[in-house]
């Protein structure tokens, strides 16, 4: 056999499941590099969407909450398209940030395959369930003492194909205690995340 | 016969269309073995249509990094799918046989192959049944299956497995 060239290598590695390349990185230094590097990681992404995609290959995952809050199962959406009465079993979804902080009011939003996940508390995570690692937002600002932490607020998640980088939009209705009223004058913040995709 | 198949010597001519498709080329794989191939099954090939366009391709088409045992596997896909007839289902038939047979070493220097040459279906193919066979293994199978020695030491190797030890989990035993 000859010697895999790096593009080659590249295409090959790109089509594997990330399980795998986390294993793979320790096959030897090349493959960790490549792995490991930013652009290989962007045309790992960009290669699971297309495989998402492509129904036949049922690689969409449908991401379910649990009986309990803190549990997370994800089901293949493949699956929903059997005929007849089958049972399907969902795979439960390790590490995710609701094991350490409990109580989701349930994920948020999804984008190439990060999660956002609101915590019953208000706080924010950005999980990557592939690679099992989430990264906590900071709270909102918005959100002072003088409101007495009082606020409603809605999430969503988007990709910034510009940047590169991901974006989560909070938008925050604040309480004055003032006038005893929810003001939606609260306004909008925009964080960055920092979660990178595998 | 009909006039335009009759040159002005009034002798038959095969239609252009048809000269085409039969006229043949000779490959020449990196040991020096020869190949015949019509033209219409090594045009699937991007990288000899361009041979073939610039003019390059006149009579032998040396393939430096090619050996002879991968490009008849090669000729062998190319000319099934140049074949007149042959339906998409019977071509994926054939690729799934076709590849179903080869060992990992082999699939890997017919992906080089469809890569130098440029044969986007085939190397898309061999990719994912190289990767279709490896996903589930061990590091120690990818290392000893490609040829591979480790440039960790044994405690960088140790602090890598820390990091994601999960994903060692439900790995297939090394025994074929």
């Amino acid at each position: 056999m000859q010697e895999i060239p790096s593009e080659v290598l590249g295409e090959i590695l790109s089509r594997l499941p990330a399980e795998s390349l986390l294993r793979f990185r320790c096959v030897c230094k090349a493959w960790r590099r490549t792995i490991d590097d930013p652009i290989f990681i962007k045309l790992h992404v960009h290669r699971q969407l297309l495989e998402v995609q492509d129904s036949s290959n049922g690689v969409g995952q449908l991401i379910l909450r649990g009986d309990l809050d803190t549990q997370l199962y994800s089901l293949p959406m493949e699956s929903l398209n059997s005929d007849g009465a089958k049972i399907v079993k969902a795979a439960f979804l390790k590490n995710s940030p609701l094991e350490s902080y409990g109580e989701a009011k349930s994920p948020v939003g999804s984008c190439n395959g990060v999660l956002l996940i609101s915590q019953s508390k208000g706080i924010n995570f950005l999980w990557n369930p592939l690679i099992r690692e989430f990264h906590r937002l900071p709270p909102l600002k918005l959100v002072s003492k003088k409101s007495r932490g009082l606020y409603h607020s809605v999430s969503g998640l988007g990709y910034n194909s510009a940047a590169d980088d991901y974006k989560v939009v909070r938008i925050a209705q604040v309480f004055d205690p003032r006038d005893r009223s929810f003001k939606s004058d609260g306004g909008v913040q925009s964080e960055v995340g920092l979660l990178e995709e595998d | 016969m009909a006039p335009k198949n009759k040159n002005p010597n009034g002798e038959n001519v095969v239609p252009e269309v048809q000269q085409k498709k039969t006229q043949a080329l000779i490959l020449k794989s990196s040991d020096g073995e020869e190949f015949s191939i019509s033209k219409s099954a090594a045009g699937l090939s991007v990288a000899i249509k361009n041979m073939m366009e610039d003019d390059c391709a006149g009579g032998v088409i040396p393939l430096p990094l090619v050996d002879g045992g991968t490009l008849a596997r090669v000729i062998t896909y190319l000319n099934k799918h140049a074949e007149d007839g042959a339906s998409d289902e019977d071509k994926r038939k054939f690729d799934e046989e076709f590849l179903s047979g080869m060992e990992v070493d082999v699939l890997c220097d017919v992906a080089l192959a469809g890569n130098y040459l440029d044969i986007r279906g085939l190397f898309h193919d061999v990719c994912q049944r190289i990767v279709n066979g490896m996903k589930n293994k061990s590091v120690e199978w990818v290392r000893k299956t490609f040829r591979i020695e480790s440039d960790f030491t044994a405690e960088e190797e140790e602090q890598i497995k820390k990091e994601y030890a999960w994903a060692w989990e439900g790995v297939d035993s090394d025994a074929d």
